[in-house]
């Protein structure tokens, strides 16, 4: 053991100078993008919301270049000037002896990171004010997934072929990787951008990785001059770090797109010139607002931060504050739940001033009970989310839900299974319940708890003897549970529990999902009472554009994306944001006339 | 007494070390029952391999010149001395001879030939003189 | 052979090869090598440059791993068992680059742990004896103290074989009297072998108990060292009628006209008797002959910058 460490301590100590100006060169390249980044930020030009993605490939990048300098140098140092001789001349393991290295390694790694996560906290700490610590623990571990693969990667390909000693195959797997390790890091979200910029993306990754390659490989090769040698090293240093602005700028130009989360909310001012979308992690933990300056079509990160509970006046069942979310001023107030503190806030969507309007703190009683609320509240489940229900799906999970109409207990409770979900529907109060070859709304009072509900069969299927049990797929609900998309055995169809009958969908529609359109500067039953449902849909298989199809006028318009959040801009028009793959895209479209009125900024 | 290895000299190391023991017991500077160095002291002392010494002696004592007393260490000959004397003879004869040999074959006289040797006697015991 | 093969034959060697061949690419470097050396010799290995004496010892020190064949010391394959090997093992390169940073003192600390029978009294001893500074930083070393420092590691475990490449080269005659006193006492210790592989004859008469010549990847000559120093002799000579005229035993002979050279490693006055009385040969003149001549008298191919009238095979160039 002692010798295990001699021998990782000479490893340490053993690094050359030119590793180390190799291992400083990415961070004073990424410095240098950062600072840039900050101009830009400045002046409004690149998104913040690219923030924290950038803070976290700062650290990334730092350390993976600077590990991979090292690693050079560590794992081939040994057989180019030929001291492998002298190591080995020791009465050790060659195992020992890489293990050794690859310790010391990872210890320099280990240490590269945490160095560039430190920086990245005190650049952060510095503009927010939180706290150091909490700053370095959030962006180690941010950066710390991918920074592994690549830095992993590195280390790994490095190791496999010093020790074969191909060195020309070194160099060439060493710039792959590094590249393949970027592209990885950041492709991650382009995957869900335009079909164009993921190519253009990959397109600039794959050059930056040949060029790296070609770089690492003519190094070795000292037949090719020196000159030669440094312009392509060079070419591709500037590729590398070009490639990620370049990319923000592109990325910009098309979409906007938070770093994180789901696009939870999205309502619009009543003047119709600013939407805000509101953003959550999924776990409501951390959450965004971002507002949306219709006139031009550009995106801006109003405010973000741990434990937003609750925002928006969206009459919907996971709104909390269901008033108007817009104040006189024309702010959008903001409710939000801070650890053991309630928060008001009013945000400006033109200058994103934030201000504090009031706050209170919970007791833990009153935490409790707050979040008890939360939790047993009749769950608002996207009908999407349910699949191929039969009985033998059930599961046994079980929640007791006191009835409600409106504001007026009923004073009786029901027991929900599974998927079981129940809505108000003016003073109803229906049960969404799929049983063997049946789907059926139960419409429940205080009576109906002990005697027979009034059933609302939407879809029945009849199994033949020995046939597969039929199943429902529910692709849509409205908050309010009084629509309701459903599919029984391949067709689907626009229902409600009222009993109407059924609104069948275009011949040959696939996989469609239902969003409601509120109308701006509505809020509350009204908003949803003026609510136009749209229905997205494919015509013809799951490969064909999706369309936004308005089953009031049977027409429809293309769109890219899915899932919208559709609000009507007070001129009528209709504009979408689509949750599904993070960015909001903005199409004011004419549906009276199907037509896109304006396009996605481009 | 000390021993030394002349890297020029035409003799083997352990020849060398033979011939100064024999010369050192011919001329009296060793007297039997002197007791040699070791073969580690003499193999450090000459800077020769100790089986280069050990072998020496192996010859020595094969040649009556010395002998070893098992767990003592290595003894000059009781008659070690006449044997020296005729040793020493005849090598010097035989180098000698030699040297005569080249001397008559490279054309000198052999007035001239008695004339080196005596001038090369002369310097010798001379420097004997300042050594003693 | 010296006595002590005698003791030993009940004895493994040391070190011990078995058709050992060595090839970089096309290149044979060892070729289909058995030899083998026993415990408590000094055997020198000779050879020109590139005829596979450090390859040899870069195998038995286990990091270059034979194409075929193999080799073992103290019965262990040098190759898969190569960290015990060297365990007991000193060895000094001709070429080391020792970490620059470290301290001579900082490079024995750094050896220490790795060798179970590190002797720091040895240690000390060594320094001593060799005139090292503990505190001098390994950049700052001179040559002669860069390798005095490594034997010095190579020693300071009591390594019961001992491997050295070239110790001598290129060393003032200070540091090499030093180098040489380091050895002799090392073998002071019963059943300590060594291979010396150098070029340096004077150390070699010195340390040697026997001499191996290497040429093209084979063992050329392999003698012990005391008979082949008597055994060499070099004889010019004049014969005539020259074209028929053969010499005694198989000397290497170099002919101009009726004047001939020959080279023997296996001389024996009956070969001067027998010249002496040959009617056809006058001019019988004995040439200065030394260790160095063992390259001629050998045979080893010449150096390819070598004219072929070159009466010496040079030593020195190689």
């Amino acid at each position: 053991m002692r010798g295990f460490l001699r021998l990782v301590g000479r490893e340490l100590r053993e690094v050359r100078a030119l590793a180390w100006v190799l291992a400083a060169l990415p961070v004073a390249a990424v410095l240098l993008v950062r600072w840039t980044m900050d101009v830009l930020w400045q002046n409004d030009w690149a998104p913040a919301s690219q923030r924290p993605r950038w803070h976290a490939m700062t650290v990334v990048l730092c350390a993976a270049m600077s590990s991979a300098a090292v690693a050079c140098d560590m794992f081939g140092r040994e057989r180019s000037n030929g001291t492998l001789d002298q190591i080995l001349a020791l009465p050790v393991r060659r195992a020992t002896l890489w293990a050794a290295k690859a310790a010391s390694w990872l210890l320099l790694t280990a240490a590269l990171f945490a160095v560039g996560a430190g920086a990245q906290a005190w650049h952060l700490m510095a503009k927010d004010g939180t706290s150091w610590t909490v700053r370095w623990a959030e962006e180690a571990l941010r950066s710390a997934p991918i920074g592994g693969a690549i830095v992993g990667g590195t280390g790994a390909a490095v190791l496999l072929v010093s020790t074969l000693g191909l060195r020309g195959l070194a160099s060439l797997l060493v710039g792959s990787a590094l590249a393949a390790g970027w592209t990885i890091g950041t492709a991650r979200p382009v995957l869900a951008l335009a079909p164009q910029v993921e190519l253009l993306w990959l397109s600039l990754s794959l050059a930056a990785a040949l060029v790296a390659s070609l770089a690492a490989f003519t190094l070795g090769r000292a037949w090719l001059g020196r000159w030669v040698r440094a312009t392509v090293v060079a070419v591709a240093a500037v590729l590398l770090v070009a490639v990620a602005p370049v990319y923000a700028a592109v990325r910009h130009a098309i979409a906007v797109t938070p770093d994180r989360g789901i696009l939870q909310d999205l309502v619009v001012r009543p003047d119709g010139r600013f939407a805000v979308g509101v953003w959550a992690d999924g776990s409501v933990r951390f959450s965004s607002i971002h507002v949306v300056d219709l006139a031009t079509g550009r995106t801006r990160e109003a405010a973000s931060g741990h434990a937003w509970l609750v925002v928006s006046g969206r009459p919907s069942p996971y709104a909390r504050a269901g008033s108007d979310p817009w104040d006189a001023d024309g702010r959008f107030v903001v409710l939000r739940a801070d650890d053991g503190r309630v928060v008001r806030t009013a945000v400006d969507p033109a200058t994103l001033e934030e201000e504090l309007l009031g706050a209170f703190e919970l007791d833990s009683a009153a935490r409790r009970a707050e979040w008890d609320a939360w939790a047993t509240r009749p769950r608002w489940q996207p009908g999407r989310n349910l699949r191929r229900t039969t009985d033998d799906d059930l599961r046994p999970w079980e929640c007791t839900v006191r009835l409600r109409s409106g504001a007026r207990d009923l004073g009786a409770s029901v027991t929900l299974r599974s998927w079981q979900e129940v809505r108000t529907v003016g003073d109803d109060v229906v049960l969404w319940q799929p049983e063997r070859g049946v789907f059926a709304a139960r419409k429940l009072t205080k009576d109906a708890c002990a005697d027979a509900a009034r059933d609302v069969i939407l879809a029945r299927a009849d199994p033949r003897d020995g046939a597969q049990p039929p199943f429902f797929t529910v692709n849509g609900m409205t908050p309010d549970g009084s629509r309701v998309l459903v599919c029984a055995d391949g067709s689907w169809s626009l229902a409600s529990p009222d009993g109407a009958s059924p609104i069948p969908l275009p011949e040959g529609a696939v996989a469609p999902a239902l969003s409601l359109a509120y109308p701006a500067g509505l809020s509350g039953p009204e908003a949803f009472a003026a609510a136009t449902t749209f229905v997205e849909l494919h015509v013809g298989s799951t490969s064909a554009p999706r369309r936004l199809w308005d089953p009031a006028t049977g027409r429809s318009i293309p769109v890219s994306g899915a899932f919208p959040l559709l609000s009507r801009l007070p001129d009528g028009s209709l504009i979408a944001a689509f949750a599904s793959q993070n960015v909001i895209e903005h199409i004011a479209a004419d549906l009276s006339a199907a037509r896109i009125v304006r396009e996605p900024k481009r | 007494m000390r021993f030394e290895i002349d890297p020029r000299s035409p003799r083997s190391p352990g020849e060398q070390l033979q011939d100064q023991v024999t010369f050192a017991v011919a001329s009296g500077r060793l007297l039997p029952g002197a007791k040699l160095p070791s073969v580690r002291g003499l193999a450090a002392q000459a800077l020769v391999n100790p089986n280069t010494v050990a072998r020496a002696y192996r010859e020595l004592e094969h040649a009556g010149v010395v002998e070893s007393r098992p767990g003592d260490g290595v003894y000059v000959a009781a008659r070690g001395d006449s044997r020296c004397a005729a040793l020493s003879g005849k090598l010097v004869r035989e180098r000698l001879g030699r040297a005569v040999d080249e001397a008559l074959a490279a054309g000198l006289g052999e007035a001239e030939l008695q004339e080196i040797v005596d001038r090369a006697v002369r310097r010798s015991s001379k420097e004997r003189e300042v050594n003693a | 052979m010296s006595e002590r093969v005698v003791v030993n034959t009940v004895v493994e060697p040391v070190v011990q090869t078995a058709g050992l061949t060595v090839r970089f690419g096309k290149k044979t470097v060892l070729d289909r090598l058995d030899a083998a050396f026993d415990e408590g010799t000094v055997t020198a290995i000779l050879g020109r440059n590139g005829t596979g004496k450090s390859t040899l010892l870069r195998v038995l020190t286990g990091f270059l791993p034979a194409t075929a064949g193999g080799a073992r010391i103290f019965g262990m394959d040098c190759w898969s068992r190569g960290h015990d090997v060297r365990r007991l093992t000193g060895y000094v390169p001709d070429r080391m680059e020792l970490p620059r940073w470290m301290t001579v003192e900082d490079h024995f600390r750094f050896l220490e742990p790795f060798y179970p029978t590190w002797d720091r009294a040895e240690e000390a001893r060594l320094v001593r004896e060799l005139d090292l500074d503990r505190t001098a930083r390994v950049r700052d070393l001179s040559k002669g103290q860069r390798e005095k420092h490594l034997l010095a590691a190579a020693l300071a475990h009591r390594p019961e074989l001992l491997l050295l490449d070239e110790p001598f080269s290129g060393l003032d005659p200070v540091a090499r009297k030093q180098i040489l006193a380091a050895v002799i006492g090392h073998l002071r210790d019963e059943g300590r072998t060594i291979l010396v592989v150098t070029h340096s004859m004077v150390d070699v008469e010195r340390m040697a108990d026997r001499i191996v010549l290497l040429d093209e990847g084979r063992v050329r000559l392999d003698r012990d060292a005391e008979s082949l120093r008597r055994g060499l002799r070099r004889v010019a000579l004049r014969a005539s009628p020259a074209a028929a005229w053969t010499p005694p035993g198989a000397p290497r002979v170099e002919r101009s006209g009726d004047e001939f050279v020959l080279a023997y490693t296996d001389w024996t006055d009956a070969y001067g008797r027998s010249l002496a009385a040959d009617p056809a040969v006058s001019d019988i003149r004995t040439l200065p002959s030394g260790l160095e001549d063992v390259y001629a008298a050998a045979g080893t191919r010449a150096a390819p910058d070598a004219s072929p009238s070159a009466e010496e095979v040079p030593c020195a160039a190689s």
